[in-house]
C-alpha cells in the first residue's frame, strides 16, 4: 500500500493530527517508534512509511489508515468546512 | 554511551569534499608524481593528511555513525538511508576497480602509466580510505534539511 521511499507520492494529514492531539513530534516518535527527524519527513512528504508504521501512526490517532494517508491530495480543511452539510 | 559527533550539513559536505579531492589527488597525484624512491612529493603527502583526518571525522560524525549502527539501533528511514548508502558506496568501489582494470590493459598497449609495488600499497591504502568513508559521504550528500522544527 505506501511506498518506503524517501520520494514518496503519498500524501498525508500526519501534521493535522498531531497539532490537534497536542503532541510534540518527539511524543509522536516515541509512541511509534521512531526517531523525531522520521516524524518530520513523513508530515513534509519526504518520506513513504511502510504499512506497519502507518498503521501504527493511525492507532496513535485512532482513526483508520486512509484517514491519515492517501494516494490522492486531502481536500483542504478549509474547503471541507465550507461544504454544505 | 556518548552521543556521536554531530556536525552541520554544511560542514559535513565541506569534509566530504576534503576526503574526495585530498584521497584522490594526493594519493592517485602522490603515486603518478612519486620519485624513484617511491616518495611522492610533499605537496601530495600534505594533502593524503588533509583527506586521512577528514575521512577520519566523516567516519566518527554521526552520519557516518549511523552507517555503522545495527539494525535495532535505527527506525526504517535510517535503515533505508544507511542501506542505499552502502549500494552507492560498493558500486562506486567497482567501478573504480574496473575502471583501474581497464586502464591496466590499456596501459600495455599505449605504455602508460603503471604503478609500481610501493605505490600500487599507497593507491590500494587511498582505496581503503575512501571507503571506509564513502557511506558517510554519500549520507551527507543525500541529507535533506530539516525544517528546523527539530525535535519539537
Amino acid at each position: 500500500m505506501m511506498m518506503n521511499n524517501e520520494t514518496s507520492s503519498l500524501h498525508n494529514r500526519l501534521a493535522l493530527f498531531r497539532a490537534e492531539a497536542g503532541l510534540s513530534r518527539k511524543d509522536l516518535a516515541e509512541q511509534v517508534g521512531v526517531n523525531p527527524q522520521t516524524i518530520g519527513f513523513l508530515e513534509r512528504g519526504q518520506y513513504g512509511p511502510s504499512l506497519e508504521l502507518g498503521l501504527k501512526l493511525a492507532r496513535v490517532f485512532g482513526v483508520p489508515v486512509e484517514t491519515l494517508f492517501s494516494l490522492e491530495p486531502f481536500q483542504p480543511l478549509a474547503q471541507q468546512l465550507a461544504q454544505p452539510k | 554511551m556518548t552521543a556521536p559527533l554531530k556536525l552541520s550539513l554544511r560542514t559535513s559536505r565541506i569534509l566530504s569534499l576534503l576526503v574526495l579531492g585530498g584521497i584522490g589527488v594526493g594519493y592517485l597525484g602522490g603515486a603518478i608524481a612519486a620519485g624513484p624512491d617511491g616518495t611522492p612529493p610533499i605537496l601530495f603527502s600534505l594533502l593524503r593528511i588533509i583527506g586521512l583526518f577528514s575521512a577520519v571525522l566523516i567516519f566518527i560524525e554521526a552520519r557516518g555513525q549511523l552507517t555503522q549502527s545495527s539494525d535495532a539501533m535505527l527506525d526504517e528511514r535510517e535503515r533505508a538511508l544507511r542501506d542505499k548508502a552502502y549500494v552507492a558506496t560498493h558500486q562506486i568501489m567497482v567501478a573504480c576497480l574496473l575502471g583501474f582494470f581497464l586502464w591496466s590493459i590499456l596501459a600495455k598497449f599505449i605504455h602508460g602509466w603503471m604503478p609500481g609495488q610501493e605505490a600500487a600499497l599507497d593507491l590500494l591504502s587511498g582505496f581503503a580510505i575512501s571507503a571506509m568513508a564513502l557511506p558517510g559521504i554519500i549520507l551527507a550528500w543525500q541529507e535533506q534539511a530539516d525544517d528546523g522544527e527539530g525535535d519539537a
